[in-house]
């Protein structure tokens, strides 16, 4: 079985206990405790990843490590019908990794100088952050205009989604607000719609009414 | 007294909330059952809790934090601790609403909506006063709704792919100056 060492607060852990449960696999959680524990840089936690850094999973004997990493993995490897990890838009899967990638230096930096206490500086965190926003709100508004409801001009939300939402979600957990993003808005609410989506702490979607469009 | 525009009408969908700002107000705007859009004040009169982070159920609106329930009017008519009697004396701040080409207008007074110059295209926030934005678009294209102190949302018309180039580079200038 699968063993995700995981962290209740960390948007990437998320992403990674998202898609576990979109493919229903059967995992064993490890609870890491992150914050005020530390736990993540102790000897224990060093040897199944030496960066320090969650989420990490352990699969056949062999470690992931990286929550992005860990997304393509797990598509590859189980996603059969080959939706999570569409093959003919690789391009484009690893570009919105990559930035939500940069999402975890911005918008969660920010997040765990407001929240956890971290010493950065934390100004220019929430300015690359806006920017980045900027970046995937013109992206979804032009893929909506064109009749696309997610990052990759597919009828299913792939990696990609999954990879950018969480951070986005607790962007206001950093002091950034979301209000100006009008189809960021849009697009997280269609994700928190999503069957078997379940809300980290810090996301508040309540339970909408299903005949939504 | 002056009118805004606040949304493009058709990201006002069924069972769902947009927010959004007029000045130093905080919005939230809904399409109830009716068919109709209301622009409120983004505050519970309870305890001022964002309105915008309960549900639209259709017929009413429902706070997140102590479930109070409004109708399209802004009453209050259920509040669970009341055992679900309602509270007629108590309301949100309500503004007037109107529609027009494709865009929602509000106003703190009564809304008069002027004219458009195509399609609404891309809503492009950008962080300056709106005096010193107006210096810098075509009015008659464009219109500005103050978002905060010292931030433009700006609701433009046109092309939109070439609308956002002129825009994120006026954008540009306006932050960078």
């Amino acid at each position: 079985m699968i063993q995700f060492h995981d962290y209740p607060l960390s948007g990437n852990c998320f992403k990674v206990r998202f898609l576990l449960e979109q493919l229903g696999l059967e995992y064993q959680s490890i609870l890491v405790d992150f914050y005020p524990g530390y736990e993540h840089k102790s000897p224990r936690f060093l040897n199944i990843n030496p960066l320090g850094q969650l989420p990490a999973i352990m699969d056949k004997g062999q470690a992931v490590r990286d929550a992005q990493a860990i997304l393509v993995y797990l598509a590859a490897a189980y996603d059969k019908s080959g939706k999570w990890f569409p093959r003919d838009h690789q391009g484009e899967v690893y570009q919105w990794l990559a930035f939500a990638d940069q999402l975890t230096g911005s918008i969660s930096a920010a997040r765990l100088h407001d929240a956890m206490f971290y010493r950065l500086d934390v100004s220019k965190a929430r300015t690359e952050g806006i920017k980045l926003l900027r970046i995937i709100d013109e992206h979804l508004w032009f893929a909506e205009k064109d009749g696309h409801d997610w990052l990759l001009p597919l009828p299913h939300p792939t990696i990609a989604d999954v990879a950018c939402l969480p951070y986005i979600a607790l962007a206001e957990e950093g002091g950034i607000d979301l209000a100006p993003f009008f189809s960021v808005s849009r697009w997280m609410e269609r994700f928190m719609r999503l069957e078997k989506f379940k809300p980290m702490p810090g996301m508040m979607p309540l339970q909408m009414p299903k005949e939504t469009p | 007294m002056t009118s805004y525009v606040v949304a493009l009408e058709k990201d006002v969908r069924d069972y769902s909330i947009v927010r959004s700002m007029m000045g130093d107000k905080p919005l939230v705007i809904w399409r109830g059952a009716s068919g109709a859009i209301n622009v409120w004040l983004d505050r519970c009169p309870h305890r001022s809790v964002r309105l915008s982070a309960g549900r639209n159920m259709g017929g009413y609106l429902e706070g997140v934090y102590h479930g109070w329930q409004f109708d399209e009017s802004g009453k209050v008519t259920l509040v669970p601790a009341l055992q679900g009697r309602p509270s007629h004396d108590i309301s949100a701040t309500v503004y007037s609403t109107a529609v027009a080409d494709g865009f929602v207008w509000a106003s703190v007074e009564e809304c008069l909506p002027t004219g458009s110059g195509g399609e609404p295209c891309y809503p492009v926030h950008i962080a300056a006063p709106v005096d010193q934005v107006r210096l810098h678009v075509d009015s008659s294209v464009d219109h500005l709704t103050p978002w905060g102190v010292d931030g433009t949302m700006v609701y433009p018309t046109g092309d939109p792919a070439q609308r956002r180039a002129e825009l994120s580079a006026i954008r540009r200038r306006l932050e960078e100056s």
